[in-house]
């Protein structure tokens, strides 16, 4: 890049959910910009472009969405890029924003990710909409079904039972239980017993208790925001900077039977127990910022069911196989091997679609300044965040780390 | 219908019959396409599309095999199914990953047996199951799988 990019603030929208029952998504994208704006110590005018993401047009039944935000946040006629990749897009819009500044167009830039999924007539059908669509949402699958075949894929080939799963989500309570901002930040950690209960559907409704109590965690919405300035001018601002030195992001199909073998070099040998195209990504985003996964302190994904294990053997952190191992033996404790969602992640902090990515790479900002309190991992330098969209048709691995 | 929309409403999943009879092919005969270059199979059909692996333009309708086996199964239907889906208007449904004799992987949803006794590797075959209803009122049919006898 010609110019190494920075983040200098960060802003989240208050996550309690009876704060976001009584606000509007315009609310609370305004709360976690200004919020970013206060912590670099700048003003809204200063702002020159931003890059937004959410979930959809129809998560929030609104579309075209870049003059409401423009206006909104008072820094009209500044341009803001909208985009639309659901877990995602966070992922797509810090990537434009560092190009955008890398590049020499702008100085200050402005990242936003956000989602508002309370105010739906019916919010399944605009939840699972975002999918192939012809032939498996109109079909009746959702890609949380992709997710648990992905689940019941990994589980049998490498001779688990769910208890990886239930010790990852365990952990993420441990974080949260220090974050003050974590939606269940104040729940008691549910034991691996009472969570391998009610993962594992030995009838359907403990499952269904086990995905609306336990393994997700969506308060009604959410936002995300960040602002970008290029190296030579982080001597402006009072934070350590954090640099976003590497990302990647691979697309392939969001249709779970083309995930299997999908026919293109690095892929082809691909099933759905695994994610290539996230272990391609995760190559280009350490080549990009000159690191191997040995130098990587701390990680940030998206946890939902299997998708931790996945990821961390993508990422290099696990052997095939192993993830689900390194797991249950603590690896991913605040004293592990590699700490992972250390704000409490999907599980426990908040899950809000356009908002993950930003809130993953806004925990690793803190955790780099080292001001994360009770959470804070031990002197942390790079951190890699994982966005995952669909059933695994997107992801994206980003790179933050600080000199 | 679920708790979370407390009745059925239906909003984005209701197809028009436009859309319908555009999918006829690969919804009610899994129709897919055959890259006439490089051989590779697709599916869903990619219509006067692209090759995914060799960028060829010259694709034509492809019959898949209408058997295979089962390579993975959830046997304890998610809550976030649409509403109008499920066996019987409960939400009892069983997603399967299939390979079709052809080695077409398929995303869909095996029907009439119990999903306690589903195994991997079962042999299945397509059937045409009414799904939910079309703008118009008709209803919409489309493919899901059974176990092979």
């Amino acid at each position: 890049m010609n110019r190494r990019v920075a983040i200098v603030g960060v802003g989240q929208s208050p996550r309690e959910v009876s704060y976001s029952r009584r606000h509007t998504w315009r609310d609370i994208v305004v709360a976690a910009v200004y919020e970013a704006l206060e912590d670099a110590g700048i003003g809204p005018r200063e702002i020159q472009a931003g890059f937004v993401n959410y979930h959809g047009e129809m998560y929030i039944e609104t579309g075209g969405i870049d003059p409401i935000i423009s206006d909104y946040l008072g820094m009209a006629p500044a341009p803001f890029n909208a985009g639309s990749a659901q877990c995602n897009g966070g992922a797509m819009s810090l990537s434009d924003g560092v190009m955008a500044v890398a590049s020499g167009r702008y100085d200050k830039v402005l990242v936003i990710g956000f989602d508002k999924e309370d105010v739906h007539v019916n919010p399944l059908d605009t939840f699972n909409v975002s999918f192939e669509v012809e032939y498996d949402y109109h079909l009746g699958l959702s890609h949380l079904d992709g997710i648990f075949l992905r689940e019941q894929a990994y589980m049998r080939k490498y001779g688990y039972d769910l208890s990886p799963v239930a010790k990852f989500a365990q952990q993420c309570y441990w974080y949260a239980n220090r974050n003050p901002r974590a939606v269940r930040g104040k729940d008691p950690i549910p034991s691996i017993e009472e969570l391998t209960k009610e993962i594992w559907p030995g009838s359907l409704q403990p499952c269904l208790d086990s995905i609306r109590k336990r393994s997700i965690c969506n308060n009604g919405g959410a936002a995300a925001a960040m602002i970008l300035v290029p190296e030579d001018q982080v001597q402006n601002y009072a934070h350590v900077p954090v640099f976003v030195d590497g990302f990647s992001i691979k697309v392939i199909s969001h249709y779970l039977g083309k995930q299997q073998n999908y026919p293109v070099p690095g892929l082809e040998n691909g099933d759905i127990a695994s994610m290539p195209h996230a272990a391609i990504a995760a190559k280009e985003a350490y080549k990009m910022a000159g690191i191997t996964a040995d130098d990587v302190d701390i990680v940030q994904l998206y946890d939902n069911q299997i998708t931790p294990m996945l990821f961390l053997e993508a990422l290099g952190i696990c052997e095939p196989g192993q993830a689900g191992r390194f797991i249950l033996e603590g690896g991913v404790a605040i004293d592990g091997h590699c700490p992972t969602n250390t704000d409490g992640g999907r599980t426990a902090f908040c899950l809000s679609s356009g908002a993950d990515v930003g809130d993953m790479v806004i925990e690793s900002v803190h955790q780099l300044r080292g001001n994360a309190g009770e959470r804070q991992v031990k002197d942390p330098k790079v951190s890699a965040c994982c966005g995952f969209a669909g059933c695994g048709g997107g992801i994206s691995v980003l790179i933050v780390r600080r000199d | 219908m679920n708790e979370f929309s407390g009745e059925q409403i239906y909003k984005n999943a209701v197809y028009t019959p436009m859309r319908t009879w555009q999918e006829r092919k690969g919804r009610l005969r899994l129709m897919g396409s055959r890259c006439k270059d490089c051989g590779q199979l697709w599916f869903p059909r990619r219509g006067e599309g692209v090759c995914g692996k060799c960028n060829s333009r010259n694709l034509e309708d492809y019959q898949c095999s209408q058997t295979g086996k089962i390579l993975y199964h959830w046997a304890f239907a998610f809550f976030f199914t649409l509403t109008g889906y499920g066996e019987r208007g409960t939400n009892n449904r069983v997603s399967t990953l299939i390979e079709l004799d052809d080695g077409v992987h398929i995303f869909s949803e095996i029907v009439d047996y119990e999903p306690e006794l589903i195994r991997d590797g079962m042999r299945v075959e397509m059937v045409v199951r009414k799904h939910r209803r079309e703008t118009n009122g008709n209803w919409f049919y489309a493919y899901k799988f059974v176990i092979s006898k």
